[in-house]
This record gives C-alpha cells, sequence and structure tokens, in this order.
C-alpha cells in the first residue's frame, strides 16, 4: 500500500495505491464549523446532488447510468466530528481490469458531474420530502429518539442539534439558497479527495486536474474539539412517557480536562470495556447478572468531550438499573474490575484498527482522521493503545461525572403482562 | 477436499466432509487481516413439528430455536464465549432465522484456538430450570423491543396476513406466552436432535493456513462422540394458494404509515430450477418497481412516493411471499398504482439486460468483503445444499421469454395488503 498526497491549491488529492481491491473507491469530503442553521439545507444539498446534473437531468437516468458503469455505488452522506460538519460523496466501481477499458475514467469523470453540474432546481420538492421523512423517522426508531432528547438540554452544544434537521426550516429554504450555500460548499469549505486502488498516479491527478472544478481556497481551520460541559452539582431528569412497550433509560457523562494521550488512546479502552461489547462491565452488570434489560451500551465521544449510556429495560427495573450504572462508574476509579475485562478491550481495539485496513473506507477513515485529529499510523496507533495502563483508566475516570439521565418510559407495559 | 471454482469470477472455494458428517467450507483472501467464522445448524423457527428419536411426529412451541441461541451462549464454567473472544480480541455473535441458526466471531489473530472454542461452546449446553427461567426475563424485552419497531410489526402481519398453516407464519422470537411455556425439557429435545454434526456445517473465511485450520478441526471433533444421526422428517404443510387476509389497518404508533403490498406465487406452477426461479422473480419486481422504472419514477414526480419501494422475497419453500414496502401518507394512491402496473406489464430488453449486468457485477463485488462470502456460502447451502460454481451463466441464460412466460403465470389479484399508522 503506497500513500501519496497532491495539493492541488484548491484542495487535497490522497492517493492510496493498493492491489488488495477488485474496485475503486473515491471520497470527496467538504467540511467546515458545523452550525445549526445550515444542518437542513445541508442535508438537503446531499440529496440534490445525488438525484440529477446537467448530463443526467433526472433520477431516473443517473441511476440507469450508474448500472451502465457496472452497477457503481453512489453515496452521499452527513456526518459531524466534534466541531466539523462533513458532506462525504463517495463511488466505488470496478476496476476496469474486471470490466472493460476506460472505466475507471468515467466512473471518477460521472461522480465529478455531479458535484460540478449539478441541477440544483430540479425536483427540490420530491428531495425536500426525502429529508422531511428522515427527519420524522426519528421517533420510529426508540434508542435514536432517547439520545436526541437526552442531548437536546445541552445548551447550545453541537451534539445538542438535530442531525436530521428541522421541518420549518425545510419548508422555507429556497432554490436560490440552495444555489448560494452550494457556491459557498464549493468556494469556502475544505475539500479532500481520496481513491483507493489499483490504479496509476498520474491518471488519475490528471483526471481530477481536469475535471474538479475548484479554484478558490479559504482556509478556515478550526479546533476539532467541542468545549467541556460545564460541571453541575445535581444531576438534570427529563422523562417523557411514550406508547411503547420498552422503558429506555439513558446517561450522559461529561468528561472534562482530559489530555490528548487520553483522549485517543485511554478514553477507547474505558469506553470499550464500560460498554462496548456483550463482555463489557455494563452488559455483565444488567443483563447477564440480573436479567434487568435486553442490552446496554456506551458510546464515547472524543472529540465532544462526553460519553453516553443507554438501555433498555423493563420501566419497573429503572432505580436498579441507575444504581448499578453508578456504582460500576464508581468501581472502575477505585479499581474495582475485573482485569481481563481491561485486557480484552485493548485487544478489541487493536482488532479493529488491523481489520479497518481489509476495506477501501477503513483504509480511508485512517487518513482522513490523521488530517483532522493528527492521529498517528495504525501501527503507532496499537502501540499506544497496548501501552495504557490500569492507572490510566483509574485517573481518567476521576475527569467522567454523569450529567443528565433521560428516560423514555413506557405506558404499554402494564398491559402487556 | 473438494475444490469449488466460481467461474468467471476466479475465486475458489473449498470443501471437506469430517467422518462425524459435518461439512467445512474454506475461502482464503491472502490480502487481508481479519477472519470471519460462522457454525450453522440448518435449524431455525419453522421446525417446530417435527419427528423426534422414537419417530413420532411432535409439536414445540414457537421460539424455541431462538431461545436455544441465547442457551447455547451460557457455558456451566467460565469463560464465557464473550469472555473468552475478548480475551483474543475477536467479536462473537449468533442470531437465529428461519432455517438456521448460526454462532459467529470474527478477529485477526488466534484462528485456530478461536475455532476450537467456537466448535466446543456450539457443542455442549448447560441448562438449569433456572437459567431457563431466568433467560424468559430476557427475551420478553428483546419482544418488546421489537414490538416498539413498525416495521419488525410490519413484517409480523404481511406474514400472518398471507400464509395459512405454513409455520413461516409464526414469529422466531415467539410471543410472550409461548416463551413462557418454553421449558428445559422441550430445550434439551431440540438441541439433542438439531444440533448433531452431520446437521451443522462450519464456514471459515479470511487469512489462515487452510491446512493448519482443517487438522485443528478434524483433531478437535475426533475427540468428540456423538450418536448415529437419525435423518427427520418435519411436517409437510398444505398451504392454500390463496392470502388469508386481503387487507387489514393496524393500529400503529408511527409517524408516517406503513404500507405492504404482497402477493402470493405458488412454486410448483413453475418447471424451473429454483435458483433460477428467485432471480427471475428478483428481475421482475426490480423492473416493475426499483429505482430505474417508469413507475418510480411517475411515483416519486407526483409526491406518492418519496424513497424507492423496498421489495423482499421471502421462500416458504411452497410458495413466494413478494412484499412491496414503503412509508407513505398517500398509501391508497399507491395502492391503487400498483394494482395498475400488475394490470398491463411491459418490459424491455435493454432493461432487462442491463439488470443482468447488475447482477453479475455484484457478484464480483461481493468477494471484497469476507463477511458477504461469508454469508453467501451459509445461504446457498441452506437453500439446497449446494455451493453454486456457474452462477454467473446462470445470470446469463436468463432470457426475456421465460421471463414473460413466468409473469402469464403469476396471479397478481392474489394479494395482501397491511396499512399501518396512527389511529
Amino acid at each position: 500500500m503506497k500513500y501519496t498526497s497532491y495539493n492541488m491549491n484548491a484542495y487535497n488529492l490522497h492517493i492510496i495505491k493498493t492491489d488488495k481491491f477488485k474496485t475503486i473507491t473515491v471520497s470527496v469530503s467538504f467540511r467546515r464549523k458545523v452550525k445549526k442553521e445550515e444542518i437542513t439545507i445541508r442535508n438537503l444539498l446531499k440529496e440534490l446532488l445525488i438525484n440529477s446534473s446537467y448530463n443526467y437531468p433526472t433520477e431516473k437516468s443517473l441511476i440507469v447510468e450508474t448500472e451502465r458503469l457496472y452497477d457503481l455505488k453512489l453515496l452521499s452522506s452527513n456526518y459531524r466530528i466534534g466541531n466539523y460538519a462533513i458532506l462525504d460523496l463517495k463511488t466505488r466501481f470496478l476496476n476496469d481490469k474486471y470490466t472493460e477499458d476506460g472505466m475507471n475514467e468515467e466512473s471518477i469523470k460521472f461522480l465529478l458531474d455531479l458535484i460540478f453540474n449539478p441541477r440544483l432546481d430540479n425536483d427540490v420538492d420530491k428531495c425536500k420530502k426525502k429529508v422531511e421523512k428522515s427527519i420524522k423517522s426519528l421517533n420510529d426508531n426508540k434508542v435514536k429518539y432517547s439520545l436526541f432528547k437526552l442531548l437536546e438540554n445541552t445548551s447550545d452544544m453541537p451534539y445538542s442539534y438535530n442531525s436530521y434537521g428541522n421541518l420549518e426550516e425545510l419548508n422555507k429554504i429556497t432554490i436560490e439558497e440552495i444555489k448560494n450555500y452550494y457556491n459557498s460548499i464549493i468556494k469556502d469549505d475544505l475539500k479532500d479527495v481520496y481513491v483507493v486502488g489499483d490504479v496509476d498516479d498520474a491518471k488519475i491527478k490528471n483526471i481530477f486536474k481536469e475535471y474538479f472544478k475548484a479554484t478558490t481556497y479559504h482556509k478556515q481551520e478550526v479546533n476539532v474539539i467541542v468545549p467541556e460541559l460545564e460541571s453541575n452539582r445535581k444531576i438534570f431528569e427529563n422523562k417523557e412517557i411514550d406508547s411503547v412497550n420498552q422503558t429506555q433509560l439513558s446517561v450522559l457523562c461529561g468528561i472534562r480536562g482530559i489530555t490528548d494521550y487520553e483522549r485517543k488512546y485511554v478514553l477507547p479502552v474505558y469506553g470499550e470495556m464500560l460498554g462496548g461489547t456483550a463482555n463489557s462491565i455494563l452488559f455483565d452488570a444488567v443483563r447477564g447478572k440480573n436479567s434487568y434489560a435486553y442490552y446496554v451500551n456506551s458510546i464515547v465521544k472524543p472529540y465532544d468531550n462526553i460519553m453516553m449510556i443507554y438501555s433498555g429495560i423493563d420501566g419497573n427495573n429503572q432505580d436498579d438499573v441507575k444504581k448499578i450504572i453508578i456504582k460500576s462508574l464508581k468501581d472502575i476509579g477505585k479499581g474495582k474490575f475485573d482485569i481481563n475485562k481491561f485486557d480484552s478491550a485493548k485487544k478489541t481495539i487493536v482488532t479493529g484498527i488491523k481489520a479497518s485496513l481489509d476495506s477501501p473506507i477503513g483504509i480511508i477513515n485512517n487518513y482522513y482522521a490523521m488530517l483532522l485529529v493528527n492521529a498517528l499510523s495504525c501501527e503507532e496507533r496499537i502501540n499506544n493503545i497496548m501501552k495504557v495502563t490500569v492507572k490510566d483508566i483509574i485517573n481518567l475516570s476521576k475527569k467522567i461525572s454523569i450529567y443528565s439521565y433521560f428516560v423514555l418510559e413506557a405506558s404499554n407495559e402494564e398491559n402487556s403482562n | 477436499m473438494k475444490k469449488i471454482v466460481i467461474n468467471r469470477v476466479d475465486e475458489t472455494i473449498y470443501k471437506e466432509v469430517l467422518d462425524n458428517g459435518m461439512e467445512v467450507y474454506f475461502y482464503v483472501n491472502k490480502n487481508i487481516h481479519n477472519n470471519y467464522v460462522t457454525f450453522t445448524t440448518k435449524y431455525g423457527s419453522v421446525y417446530n413439528e417435527f419427528e423426534d428419536e422414537s419417530g413420532k411426529l411432535i409439536k414445540v412451541p414457537n421460539g424455541i430455536a431462538h431461545f436455544l441461541e441465547h442457551k447455547v451462549f451460557v457455558q456451566e464454567k467460565d469463560p464465557q464465549p464473550e469472555d473468552f473472544y475478548g480475551k483474543n480480541g475477536a467479536l462473537c455473535n449468533a442470531y437465529t432465522t428461519f432455517k438456521n441458526t448460526s454462532y459467529l466471531f470474527s478477529g485477526t489473530d488466534n484462528i485456530e484456538e478461536n475455532i476450537c472454542y467456537l466448535l466446543d461452546f456450539v457443542q455442549s449446553i448447560y441448562l438449569t430450570d433456572e437459567n431457563v427461567e431466568d433467560e424468559k426475563g430476557i427475551i420478553i424485552q428483546e419482544i418488546n423491543m421489537c414490538d416498539d419497531r413498525p416495521i419488525d410489526v410490519l413484517y409480523e402481519k404481511i406474514r400472518k396476513n398471507a400464509i395459512f398453516s405454513n409455520s413461516f407464519k409464526e414469529s422466531i422470537i415467539g410471543t410472550e406466552k409461548e416463551v413462557k411455556s418454553i421449558t428445559r425439557d422441550l430445550l434439551m429435545k431440540c438441541y439433542n436432535r438439531f444440533y448433531h454434526p452431520a446437521n451443522m456445517f462450519l464456514v471459515v473465511t479470511g487469512n489462515f493456513d487452510i491446512d493448519n485450520v482443517l487438522n485443528s478441526i478434524k483433531e478437535n471433533q475426533n475427540g468428540k462422540k456423538f450418536d448415529k444421526f437419525r435423518p427427520f422428517n418435519l411436517k409437510i404443510y398444505k398451504e392454500p394458494d390463496k392470502v388469508v387476509k386481503q387487507k387489514e389497518m393496524v393500529n400503529c404508533n408511527t409517524n408516517i404509515p406503513k404500507v405492504s403490498y404482497s402477493i402470493k406465487i405458488a412454486i410448483n406452477k413453475f418447471k424451473m430450477d429454483k435458483r433460477k426461479l428467485s432471480i427471475y422473480m428478483y428481475i421482475i419486481f426490480n423492473l416493475l418497481f426499483g429505482d430505474t422504472s417508469s413507475f418510480d419514477e411517475t411515483a416519486k414526480k407526483d409526491g406518492i412516493i418519496t424513497s424507492s419501494l423496498f421489495y423482499n422475497i421471502l421462500n416458504i419453500d411452497t410458495h413466494f411471499i413478494i412484499s412491496l414496502i414503503n412509508s407513505t401518507d398517500k398509501y391508497n394512491e399507491l395502492i391503487e398504482r400498483i394494482d395498475d402496473r400488475f394490470k398491463n406489464i411491459d418490459i424491455n430488453e435493454t432493461d432487462f439486460e442491463r439488470k443482468k449486468k447488475v447482477l453479475i457485477s455484484n457478484e464480483i463485488f461481493s468477494y471484497e468483503n469476507i463477511e458477504m462470502v461469508n454469508e453467501m456460502i451459509i445461504d446457498n447451502v441452506i437453500f439446497d445444499g449446494n455451493v453454486e460454481s456457474d452462477i454467473i451463466e446462470i445470470i446469463e441464460s436468463l432470457n426475456l421469454k421465460d421471463l414473460k412466460e413466468i409473469i402469464s403465470k403469476i396471479d397478481f389479484n392474489n394479494k395482501s395488503i397491511v396499512i399501518l399508522k396512527n389511529k
């Protein structure tokens, strides 16, 4: 695997040459500081960009073209890492060694055509409906809904924003606003292009030189790390009642004053052993020993300075589950935990890092992380993870405390018994 | 060892049958780090009436296969599977479908040790009255979780309203009442019947040395004793061709109504290889309703749907239940349009040939990912006991004449519609 990065002025072109895959993957990432008022329009743009272009004027003609290109896969997504909002357009297609000559270039041109010749005034209502549907779908997934409610009341932190968008804003968006926002993305966003596959560097560079039509470059790097939550003496608690069968209990923890080393290596190990898998401390305590829950997990967000714990439980056991979670957190701080779980957590993370090299997307994510958060190479990361000590975990746990609870209480439970 | 060359994709799968009857499949990719290994019994939720050891047909409560999946995971002595695999940095899991139950792990290191442990923990079970009772609470929580997912509720209704007697009708997990009625003895009976090596197969995919891994497997299996396998007969269902209910509205806590439009098609109407027939069915519904169909284009333009219809093909041995699924406020208009579409079907040759190209490309794509290769082997073995080596040729042999003949034999009026919405 050979990595080369080219500064193309308006953007960086990263080529990862490898004969591991029969496919070529191209990812174009746009990033800027996340702003609440831009989430909805960014989601709408994500739909419009892969709906049609001047060369493929309808969604149907566009999809027929992907099928002609040997079922080229096309994906657009919006996500957030810390303070960055990232809009990603990705394509994966069979290397033309396995299809017919010239398909590599045609496939890349196809993606760039969608990005640079979009029809932003076409099918706007249709794409708005898609965004509307995804906003409304939050209610169908009780885990996501509960986590959203948990994070909603944290003043103006980026993670409190509804990443699906806002219905009122959506309805008001005009075609002119879409065009302006698109232009500002092409002009102002930081742009990185990744190409993974068995490719010829010079050929790829030439294709991009000719078809990647962004020239200006306003470099606006932002600090990726979100500010810490203020400490609170009393833990906030919110509750909602819904006509569901299973109660959702979720917990938000603030992480304060951690070092870069803790953020990158100790925190992932802590999160993995606390609630990463079915081998975790919480899973054992809540499900295994007490049969209180069907699931319990934790997620750490290193660049948001928060951690979330969420579980689906029988509503009658709420208080007990809460007590178990509090006790589990305290026990870790006292070093009272199974050393095997600590070792397993480290090995699981190492396996994850190694396995990430098996997929083009994993490889791209690794290189993008080097750029976004100065991540080290996989080998160095593995070494550092293995060096994490029990003392590191105990020290870190002093910097983590519960901030709030959210309970989505089941009203159907009594009927069902 | 048998070598199965997947023609035109240039990939090779190896197969070995052990002395105790267990089949082992291998697929090696030297470019990767991870391994993905599954151990499957050809036993899922639909096997709820079968001949016991004495040849007597017995009926067991629904949800037993899934219950067993939970219990096989609990070992009498530590380490528990999660701890064991965790120690090796590997992840383990299990799942139950209609026709199989699979146990699996993925991990980069210690593959031989991990495989032997997989065989050991699945081939032993620890059941007490107490631990069976404890598990019921967890499974009932899982039932509650599924009942809170509108799309799961929809799938349950589709089968209930399309199928009369065939056990595909029942839910994989069972109802709360059924789960409560399951006992230690019943679990033991099913475990002994279906977890015999001759009814199981192992699929090893990843980067490893086949000889070393095979030797470890043989050594492990030779050290264990099993009774002689007695093949079993299942209850044969006489499933009527008609659906149970033509239409039902279900009250459900959801923002956007969910709708399914299912057609029930008797398989014995067609004198054709079943694998080929399944692919034709997929292509027919893709051409009629997929994202390149004129149906899709106009329904979206007119605001009837926002995303393309999802189509699900369920093969219940005697019939196909093919369901078109979407969530939309305008479900009545959608149903009318589907009705209309079935009344005048036209298939265009260019579109048909393009769909074949897509299917062929996807066969090559799937070898990029060992999990997909592994699942493909499981699906093939469960389907008819064989890994198909000429899949590309099968796809290429599909033709418009056969396609049109199949369409002419489908009764599109044999439909069942389910609508899920808030009161």
